[in-house]
């Protein structure tokens, strides 16, 4: 009954907040599919995916203190769990990361920096993959995951004018890309 | 050329095909032992100040942090002439076993006089291999008292018996432990994950392959240090940052550890710049010295938090797997 749900919602946070693990596991697993969605589109490969998740929720479960209401806590989890794969993404070096002798196709070796590290396991992450990580990073919120530009500014923390030029970047670079691959 | 008026040039719009997908992008199940991994980790952090429970499953210490002396050997709860009968028994053991090594191996004698009677006295075990550690920073794992030749963390052999292990007490007082860009102990910034376990402070790596290009993966200490006391982390092998998230055992040179006042940060020498801490926990403030610095998350005017490392380690806000 959504009479109910509410006043449970707060009451967990409020004892997870208070140090209660096991109401912050409740938190955690009320949002994780959400965290799973995001890391996956980022990151494209699941050790990496936990890996990042790890990180990201034993952090929260750190700065618990410092959430402010006002931002919602799947937000700020939601924050938490972008650097943690952001972070993920700034310290691969470039690696094979599909098998692909499986597919009758050539290895795909992945660029330097942040942009090459994703997996190619479909088509999606292969266009995904060719972006700098901070286009992936607002394609995948705004048209992945139905972010405004307001709230993908908010959530990343940069302007909404610098959402709007990635955005417009990311869509034209997979556009091309998609043509290519159906040519 | 681009046709502006093509609708479907328009990088501003979307593709419905990409966005399609992208939507139905479906992640998969987290992987076996994630939750179990996960709630152990939590359950280490929600010792805050308090000393950590056991760690994680998947990334045990190699050895665990000494436990409190009575919970080593428990001594009787009544005390009496009995016990002391005990020690008295105890230490003609042990000057028959050095006399025994003296017959068998006199060098061997100047590195062990005291292990038998560390055992005895002070009910705590100490190893038989010293990590290559500063005499301040004495180990303090315990073992049993068949391997103990030499007094913990340190290769004096004049240490007298009865004051091993009170040593090693005076020594894990709180603040005892400096940590600075120069390490951290043995630690230094820069070590592999082999060169930093040598040093019998830092314990597994938890990276599957830790000589892999981007690896990543931290170490919990070992010997001296709690297992609460700071987190290694290691990046493309090598040890890039040191965390200090709830033990006030460790401070900076300058005396800061976690709980002290925000203004001591003024202390530190270095280029000093400030961001807010990115999920409203305050504020964090770096000082870099050349090739390394401090991290000090700070709030309400007392540090929460800090770090030491390198600019890279310093710029990674979660750590890593």
């Amino acid at each position: 009954m959504a009479v109910a749900t509410v006043p449970s919602k707060l009451e967990t946070l409020e004892r997870a907040r208070g140090g209660d693990q096991h109401a912050f596991s409740l938190l955690l697993r009320r949002h994780d599919e959400r965290m799973r969605a995001l890391a996956w589109k980022l990151l494209g490969d699941r050790d990496r995916m936990d890996d990042a998740l790890q990180e990201a929720y034993v952090k929260a479960w750190r700065s618990l203190g410092g959430f402010r209401e006002d931002a919602g806590f799947g937000t700020w989890l939601y924050r938490i769990t972008y650097n943690a794969c952001m972070d993920e993404l700034r310290r691969r070096k470039p690696t094979v990361l599909y098998d692909w002798t499986d597919t009758g196709q050539q290895p795909a070796v992945s660029g330097s920096g942040p942009e090459g590290s994703i997996v190619a396991s479909d088509w999606l992450s292969r266009l995904l993959a060719t972006l700098p990580a901070d286009q992936r990073a607002t394609i995948v919120l705004v048209d992945g995951e139905g972010f405004d530009n307001q709230a993908a500014a908010d959530l990343l923390g940069v302007a909404v004018g610098t959402i709007a030029s990635r955005l417009s970047r990311a869509r034209a670079t997979l556009r091309a890309a998609h043509r290519e691959e159906t040519r | 050329m681009t046709d502006p008026w093509n609708p479907e040039n328009d990088p501003d719009e979307a593709d419905p095909e990409i966005t399609s997908a992208l939507r139905t992008m479906a992640p998969p199940a987290h992987g076996h032992g994630f939750w179990d991994t996960l709630n152990a980790r939590l359950a280490a952090e929600a010792g805050g100040q308090a000393p950590p429970p056991p760690p994680p499953p998947s990334a045990p210490p190699e050895l665990p942090a000494e436990p409190p002396l009575a919970e080593v050997v428990p001594l009787s709860p009544r005390r009496g002439p009995g016990r002391w009968l005990l020690a008295a028994a105890a230490v003609l053991v042990a000057v028959a076993g050095i006399a025994a090594v003296t017959r068998s191996d006199d060098t061997k004698l100047e590195t062990t006089p005291a292990a038998p009677v560390v055992t005895v006295e002070t009910t705590t075990p100490t190893t038989s291999v010293a990590p290559p550690e500063p005499t301040s920073v004495p180990s303090t794992v315990p073992r049993t008292a068949s391997t103990v030749p030499v007094a913990p963390g340190t290769s004096k052999p004049s240490v007298s018996p009865t004051t091993v292990p009170r040593s090693t007490t005076t020594t894990r007082a709180a603040g005892s432990l400096t940590l600075s860009p120069a390490g951290l102990g043995p630690l230094r910034l820069g070590m592999s994950p082999q060169q930093a376990a040598a040093t019998g402070a830092l314990g597994r790596y938890r990276d599957a392959d830790p000589t892999s290009p981007g690896s990543c993966g931290t170490a919990s200490p070992t010997g001296s240090y709690r297992s609460g006391d700071f987190t290694g982390l290691f990046v493309d092998n090598k040890l890039v940052r040191f965390y200090v998230t709830a033990s006030s055992r460790l401070s900076s040179p300058q005396g800061i550890s976690v709980g002290s006042p925000s203004s001591m940060i003024a202390k530190v020498p270095g280029t000093r710049s400030e961001q807010p801490e990115p999920y409203g926990a305050g504020t964090n403030i770096t000082v870099m010295t050349g090739g390394a610095g401090y991290l000090f998350t700070v709030s309400q005017d007392a540090i929460t938090e800090w770090s030491v490392g390198t600019p890279a380690g310093l710029d990674l806000k979660e750590a890593c797997s």
